[in-house]
């Protein structure tokens, strides 16, 4: 009798303290079914005990993503915990009991038990506040990228008159300065243009309007661009173009930015004389049996060191061994961002002082049209 | 078949076991079961694929049941694949 009631006053103490965990907190058990839910969890999520407890947690939590497409049970945090085996912080939109949305950062972890998993507990807080500071962060930064756009623009286009001789000859000394200045000039807007993307980003306020678009031809266009600096450069370039790829829907503007992302790097990290490697595919095999675009730009440039590889998708950063060459450590980042929209993947085989090949797939299902007020520009 | 009159599975080795368990899963989970099975016994059993032992087994049918409690609330499937998985530890 004193074991049971040692055991019932454990298990009041533990219900005590999930109860007290000031963010919301729910536990399942091995079949997925909620076993416990602290009173903060019901609040935000404006449900009761009987609606939760003893319910099958996909059941219970609808949530979804920032473009309002709901999470599949695969794509639940609390399924990748398990399947990954550890902690996984993820954030999202939990729906409560009257429709509304409640934006929640959730960490789940799986519980073991001597080694076996019996379930896992999810402990979520609203993060409402946290998403208005970054929206009038967002804001201001649109702004202020907006005003500062204005000035490069007007002295590019001044200094362009300037270069082509229209108001009157120029000599050596002022030409090369001129160039200098229109350099500098088209850098700037180049990161105006990356502030302006990640803060449109940020704030979900640009539209995805998708048409049948043909990778391949946006290749070609890129590699048409960045032409002028293949030349300059003496860069061997190797296109390959399969005549199977069918057009995709997809918004042209953020297609066009994964293109001109990655065939800009391969072209500005790879040294003179380097080689550079385009191919836009199509891909019908084990990991996209309904076919996918398969976009592989490969160069004999700088390469990643291999310590930073795993940062080179994150906002801002740029590698070590490329701090010498001009850029905003934007690009990847935003490229990325595009290629997760459209539900395709990105990766990188690379080797510092021999080169990177990026692969890119693309589904053939395209992207989802989404509204928006502003356009991301390549 | 052996003296008694019974017989005896074939031994499951050199990624035989794997390739048993993932036959069983596309059962369940179709296509994906492949990849699937492959990363549970990288994340959970730090193993290849092809050094799967039937001692192995019943940790892993833990992970993967309790995952797969999470994509289908069908609890008597879950418990139907985690005895066919169950039923390979005994495999010598």
């Amino acid at each position: 009798m004193e074991d049971r009631a040692r055991i019932e006053e454990e298990r009041a103490k533990a219900q005590a303290v999930f109860s007290s965990i000031g963010d919301g907190a729910i536990a399942t058990d091995e079949h997925g079914s909620i076993v416990r839910i602290n009173r903060t969890a019901l609040d935000m999520l404006g449900a009761t005990e009987q609606e939760t407890v003893g319910h099958w947690y996909p059941k219970v939590i609808e949530a979804e993503d920032a473009f309002g497409k709901p999470l599949t049970p695969i794509e639940l945090p609390i399924t990748k915990s398990i399947v990954e085996g550890k902690p996984i912080t993820h954030k999202s939109f939990y729906r409560r009991k009257d429709g509304s949305l409640l934006p929640v950062s959730a960490t789940v972890s799986p519980v073991l038990l001597d080694g076996k998993p019996i379930g896992a507990v999810e402990v979520f807080r609203d993060i409402t506040h946290e998403l208005e500071f970054d929206r009038a962060k967002g804001e201001f930064i649109s702004l202020a990228s907006h005003q500062l756009k204005t000035p490069p623009t007007a002295i590019k286009w001044s200094l362009g008159i300037l270069r082509d001789g229209t108001v009157g000859p120029l000599n050596e000394a002022q030409k090369d300065l001129i160039d200098g200045m229109y350099g500098i000039t088209e850098r700037m807007i180049e990161t105006v243009n990356a502030l302006l993307n990640i803060s449109r980003i940020d704030l979900g306020t640009f539209n995805v309007d998708p048409v049948p678009v043909d990778y391949a031809d946006l290749a070609r266009d890129s590699v048409l661009e960045y032409g002028p600096k293949i030349k300059e450069k003496k860069l061997k370039l190797k296109e390959t173009y399969g005549k199977d790829v069918p057009p995709v829907p997809a918004d042209r503007g953020l297609a066009k930015i994964i293109l001109d992302n990655l065939v800009g790097n391969a072209v500005k990290y790879t040294p003179e004389g380097g080689a550079i490697g385009v191919s836009v595919t199509l891909a019908k095999d084990e990991d996209d049996p309904a076919g996918a675009v398969r976009i592989s730009v490969a160069d004999s440039g700088m390469g990643i060191p291999q310590a930073q590889q795993s940062r080179i998708f994150s906002k801002m950063f740029r590698a070590s061994n490329v701090k010498e060459v001009e850029g905003t450590g934007f690009g990847l980042y935003i490229t990325k961002f595009v290629v997760d929209l459209a539900g395709g993947r990105i990766w990188f085989d690379s080797k510092e002082g021999e080169g990177t090949t990026f692969q890119v797939r693309l589904p053939l299902a395209g992207m989802r049209r989404k509204e928006g007020t502003s356009k991301l520009t390549a | 078949m052996r003296m008694d009159g019974s017989t005896q599975a074939a031994p499951l080795t050199d990624g035989a076991l794997y390739r048993r368990i993932v036959e069983i899963t596309i059962d369940y989970l179709g296509p994906a079961a492949e990849k699937f099975i492959t990363r549970q016994i990288q994340v959970h059993l730090n193993k290849m694929p092809e050094q799967l032992e039937p001692q192995d087994v019943i940790k892993l049918t833990d992970w993967v049941k309790i995952a797969i409690a999470l994509l289908t609330e069908d609890s008597k499937m879950v418990d139907a694949y985690a005895k066919d998985l169950h039923a390979l530890a005994s495999v010598k």
